[in-house]
């Protein structure tokens, strides 16, 4: 369904003196249909700016995409607009990805009137439906965001989002800005959805236990790559990457320095705080290997 | 977009500022003044009389040196200067506005657009009105010809700024996700959200027009068949005997007046407006 392949994204600041932050460094992975592929990694590790590189909303600095078989990266504007319905993002603070000026009903109704060949009363039955659908009841159509708690907005996000039948979805922390109370309900509410709706998603989290419950496959990010994927299950049980053990279990490990030079570092990224660093890992990058079905990692240590 | 609803939760929190209140208050008043002058004002302000006369009860403010009522030109005045100032904010808002979302949309249009912007606001502004009225027949169109070309450039700044935060929020990036067009994202998205700063933007122009209009009719550039208040100070300040006399004090200061308390209203409704649409100066916060 999706593949991607050396994808990277290289910001640029500073006038006089460019400087490049590598949000996203040269990331490889598939997603099959019907399948939730998880991402985790650190704050400020590229995992948005990956979600927002396979919807296009921002330009890649180099890569392939293909969605569905098609090259996104080749589509001009027009031809993007017509696929664009197919993928979808959901973003992490719900209020701020609905118009605060709108009623929500408005918003939810938006992508039908803009898809057209609906009528008032059809689009108005659809969004009964969709409110249905996600848990919502008929008189919040009538409200403004601010109006409502963060839960329900973002509910109001998922009716947008499914309005126009989606394969594709990215969730990007969709429940990190909502109370502990509510989260769970939302993601069991996408979680039961994306199986009957037989959606593929890609699901961002910081939080690991949280990409457990959510993903049959997950892929690990650290400073604008991926260091391990593999099955939920191999990531849980036989975690080879050290990196991916601190996450896993932060107090195993000693703790990891947090450098900000890591883009000058030739070798592989991890290597200034790894505990098990050798004198390779400061010079050459390590390559994926395939270490069990499936199972990929980037590492000297394991092999 | 906006409701009874919200007008309602708008003007609540508006309330809250007393400055804002105050102000709202003066600036009333002296639309009040400008709208119904024909009835409020006791005399016509072309009409002469005896000049020279001090203030009494036919005259509360005295007459000038050709005999006209100098409340009458105080309230004529208003409109003159109100309208002036109303209407150049309207009209370099829109330019403004209108520029300033396409420059802030689209990189290639801003980037030169920009540079036009940049060369307008190079020139200080104060110093150019003068050049260029000096040089064109005074009339009152002419100055808010000047004014609106001096105008729409900071107003362009301004909005492009907003636009450019505003297009990188979730729900323009959502909007396009479900395949809506450009044109579509500026009015439906964008424009509404630019609004509030738009209308704190309106107030301060305004503000600048009244001073600006002010001090080009005293310096004797402004429209002599116009009786705006800074073109009754103009008047007032070349008559000889002005400062050795009491005469000022019915003649000057009541227009100065006029144009001190008209701005400060501005400024202070500008600054409740400023504090609700920032939310970083705003105490307020949103349930
Ligand atoms: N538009 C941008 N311009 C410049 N730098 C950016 C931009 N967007 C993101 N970055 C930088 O790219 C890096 C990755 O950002 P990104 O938002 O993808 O991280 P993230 O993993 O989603 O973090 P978080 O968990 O905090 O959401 C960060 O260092 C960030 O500062
Ligand atoms: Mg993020």
């Amino acid at each position: 369904m999706i593949e991607v392949k050396d994808l990277r994204k290289y910001f640029s600041s500073g006038i006089l003196k460019k400087q490049y932050i590598k949000a996203v460094d040269g990331v490889s992975f598939q997603i099959e249909r019907g399948e939730t592929l998880g991402l985790v990694g650190e704050s400020g590790c590229g995992k948005t700016t990956v979600g927002k590189l396979l919807l296009r909303l921002i330009e890649p600095t180099s890569g392939k995409i293909s969605f569905d078989g098609i090259d996104l990266l080749q589509l001009k504007k027009k031809e993007l607009r017509k696929v664009r319905p197919r993928m979808q993002m959901i973003f992490q603070d719900p209020e701020a990805s609905l118009n605060p000026g709108m009623k929500v009903g408005d918003s939810i109704a938006e992508p039908l009137k803009l898809q057209g060949g609906l009528n008032k009363r059809e689009i108005k039955n659809k969004v009964s439906e969709l409110i249905e659908t996600v848990g919502l009841n008929p008189e919040h159509v009538n409200r403004y965001p601010y109006q409502l708690s963060g839960g329900q907005n973002q509910r109001v996000v998922l009716a947008r989002v499914l309005a126009l039948n989606p394969d594709f979805i990215v969730a990007d922390e969709p429940t990190s800005s909502l109370d502990v109370s509510v989260q769970a309900q939302i993601l069991n509410l996408i979680r039961d959805l994306k199986r009957e709706l037989h959606l593929t998603l890609l699901f961002i989290s910081h939080d690991l236990e949280v990409v457990r419950h959510m993903s049959d496959r997950i892929a690990v990010m650290y400073h604008g790559k991926i260091v391990e994927i593999g099955n939920a299950k191999d990531i849980f049980n036989d975690a080879r990457h050290p990196y991916t053990n601190t996450l896993i279990s932060p107090a195993s490990i000693v703790d990891i320095k947090t450098t900000s030079d890591y883009h000058g570092v030739s070798g592989c990224v991890f290597y200034p705080g790894c505990p098990f660093a050798a004198e390779i890992c400061s010079k050459k990058e390590p390559e994926m290997v395939e270490i069990g079905s499936g199972h990929w990692v980037a590492c000297y240590y394991i092999s | 977009m906006t409701e009874i609803k919200d007008l309602n939760r708008f003007w609540n929190a508006y309330k809250e500022s007393r400055l804002g209140l105050i102000g709202l208050a003066i600036l009333l008043f002296f639309v009040t003044l400008a709208v119904f002058a024909p009835y409020i004002a006791p005399y016509d302000p072309h009409e002469m009389f005896k000049p020279m006369e001090h203030p009494g009860s036919d005259h509360l403010l005295g007459t000038n040196d050709i005999g006209q009522d100098i409340l009458s030109e105080l309230i004529y005045g208003a409109r003159v200067s109100l309208f002036i100032a109303f209407f150049v904010s309207v009209v370099s808002g829109i330019i403004g506005t209108a520029f300033g979302l396409l420059s802030g949309y689209f990189e290639m249009f801003g980037f030169f657009l920009m540079r036009i912007v940049d060369a307008f606001l190079a020139i200080p502004r104060l110093p150019l009105i003068i050049v260029i009225a000096a040089f064109m027949r005074p009339s009152i169109w002419n100055l808010i010809f000047i004014f609106i070309i001096l105008g729409w450039p900071i107003t362009t700044r301004i909005i492009r700024s907003e636009v450019l935060s505003l297009r990188t929020r979730n729900y323009v990036e959502a909007a396009r996700m479900v395949g809506a067009p450009d044109t579509y994202i500026l009015m439906k998205h964008i424009l509404p959200n630019v609004f509030p700063l738009l209308v704190v933007r309106l107030i301060i122009e305004a503000s600048h027009v009244i001073i600006a209009e002010s001090s080009l009719s005293f310096l004797g550039l402004g429209d002599p068949t116009a009786k705006s208040w800074g073109m009754i100070l103009h008047y007032a300040f070349v008559y000889p005997t002005i400062f050795i006399s009491d005469l000022w004090m019915w003649w000057m200061l009541p227009a100065g007046l006029c144009i001190t308390f008209t701005i400060l209203s501005l400024t202070f409704i500008g600054y409740a407006l400023e504090e609700l649409v920032n939310p970083r100066l705003r105490g307020m916060t949103r349930i």
